[in-house]
């Protein structure tokens, strides 16, 4: 069987900048992964080369042994690091919007979070808050039973109270089959669910294994360890 | 799934193009009204507002088709519409075939705002006129028989002609944007975008010049044009559009699927 995703030598350049440097990671299902690093050490970079939103420079990514495309788009769940849906939507369009195009897309979960996260349905996109979108597109990716999900920075813009229920959202939430790739620098409040972590730093992964073994190696939190290894 | 994202984007035009001509209808049935009376300070306002608002529904039918284009693709909504489980042809699809219907509909209530303006006014007239129709078909009819050609077929080539090279107009807008985000020249993209539009409109020109010439060395235009019937010029025009319209939507397509860089 094929990794749900797999690295090869995926390099990506803008410019002479290197964002991704020769990198070979494979993932295997069932783990929950963080994917930590500084401003600009590639995470973002990395899962856009995920979704086909960019091509690689060089080198490839597969997942479940294919190319990103159709067929790669529809076991993947993204979030990405900004507010992607139309503004002009209501919340409950965009959800049949994504039935209709997500097989695995299940509507009964989520309006289940968007009532306990206290967000009306018949709400405009444009008259959320800032918090409130991130929530509703939180909730969008959740509520897919997808092979992969890659979530870039999905707690950055809500408050500590919400960063709860939405950890636990997504540990509720996410099929045990399913790999979750998280892209954070808020590691403190996401390390407990990590299984995995690799540290990215100037496009290369500097340091990559199992969560309890990193920590009884260098004796600390993942967190700690992050602050030493890219103290400025 | 084409059916989906057009059902979308019909929706997300729909919003805006449907008020302007709900708008303009009412105030044309308003000023067809006015009309039959003096000519007073508000029959000013609202002559002066449907104009108005015809200048908008034409602005905004061209202006949605680059926007949903540029905005639903290559900006933040592309991080959505690039991730849904399609094909980059099949978004393609979606945004033409939305963007021709809507100018098409613009059109037509266009022309409909017109006749609710003025038949009332010379309703007698108006009818006095088709009642000429006939009469002035048979003479059409005649006309094209003795230059061998048949005046149904050419009306169907001719709006066939209008759509596709609206097509190719709309094809050629979204294959310049579609270069205008390549990593190159992607921290310009409005100027390379625009770059690109300019630059394909002169190298087609100058191929068709080309072309022109060298079959102008083989076939005199003259010879052609006593050789060739109506009918059949009007379909090597339909298919040489029709080729370019196909020429830019796939190399549209190959750059969306192949080179799409959302920076």
């Amino acid at each position: 069987m094929s990794p749900v995703l797999e690295c090869k030598d995926l390099t990506k350049s803008y410019g002479s900048t290197l964002a991704l440097d020769h990198l070979n990671l494979t993932f295997e299902p069932g783990r929950i992964i963080g994917l930590l690093g500084p401003n600009g050490s590639g995470k973002t970079t990395l899962l856009k080369l995920i979704n086909g939103l960019l091509q690689p420079t060089s080198g490839q990514v597969y997942i479940d042994g294919k190319l990103p495309g159709p067929q790669t788009k529809a076991l993947v769940s993204y979030l990405p690091d900004r507010t992607y849906l139309s503004d002009w939507m209501k919340v409950k369009e965009i959800f049949s919007f994504f039935k209709s195009f997500y097989a695995d897309f299940d509507q009964t979960r989520a309006y289940d979070m968007l009532h306990s996260l206290d967000i009306d349905e018949n709400a405009r996109l444009k008259t959320l808050s800032k918090g409130n979108k991130e929530k509703v597109q939180l909730i969008l990716v959740m509520a897919r039973k997808a092979r992969l999900y890659l979530l870039d920075e999905p707690i950055g813009g809500v408050d500590p109270a919400a960063r709860d229920y939405i950890l636990k959202t997504i540990i509720n939430n996410y099929n045990e089959e399913a790999t979750l790739l998280i892209s954070t620098h808020l590691i403190q409040d996401v390390e407990q669910i990590f299984d995995e972590i690799i540290f990215l730093n100037k496009g290369k992964a500097v340091l990559q294994g199992a969560v309890d073994d990193i920590r009884s190696a260098k004796g600390m939190s993942i967190d700690a360890l992050f602050r030493e290894e890219f103290k400025c | 799934m084409l059916g989906k994202l057009l059902k979308y984007e019909f929706k997300a035009s729909a919003r805006t193009l449907l008020p302007l001509y709900g708008a303009l209808l009412v105030l044309s049935l308003i000023n067809g009204f006015n009309m039959r009376l003096e000519y007073n300070f508000l029959t000013g306002i609202a002559i002066a507002l449907t104009s108005g608002l015809c200048f908008a529904i034409a602005v905004c039918s061209f202006y949605l088709i680059l926007q949903r284009f540029w905005t639903n693709l290559l900006r933040d909504e592309g991080y959505l519409m690039f991730t849904l489980p399609v094909k980059s042809s099949q978004l393609i699809w979606s945004k033409l075939i939305s963007g021709i219907s809507w100018v098409t509909i613009s059109c037509i209530v266009g022309l409909l705002a017109m006749l609710l303006w003025f038949a009332p006014l010379n309703w007698d007239q108006f009818m006095h006129a088709f009642s000429y129709f006939p009469q002035f078909y048979d003479q059409i009819l005649l006309e094209f028989n003795l230059l061998n050609a048949n005046f149904p077929l050419a009306v169907v080539e001719s709006i066939l002609l209008v759509l596709v090279f609206g097509a190719y107009q709309i094809l050629v807008l979204y294959c310049a944007m579609a270069v205008g985000q390549l990593p190159a020249v992607s921290k310009y993209r409005i100027l390379a975008s625009f770059g690109a539009y300019l630059m394909i409109h002169w190298a087609v020109q100058n191929l068709v010049i080309v072309a022109a010439r060298l079959s102008g060395q083989v076939v005199s235009l003259h010879d052609l044009i006593q050789r060739i019937n109506l009918n059949l010029g009007l379909a090597l025009i339909l298919a040489g559009v029709a080729a370019g319209c196909a020429l830019f939507f796939l190399l549209t397509d190959y750059l969306l699927k192949n080179k799409l860089n959302l920076e």
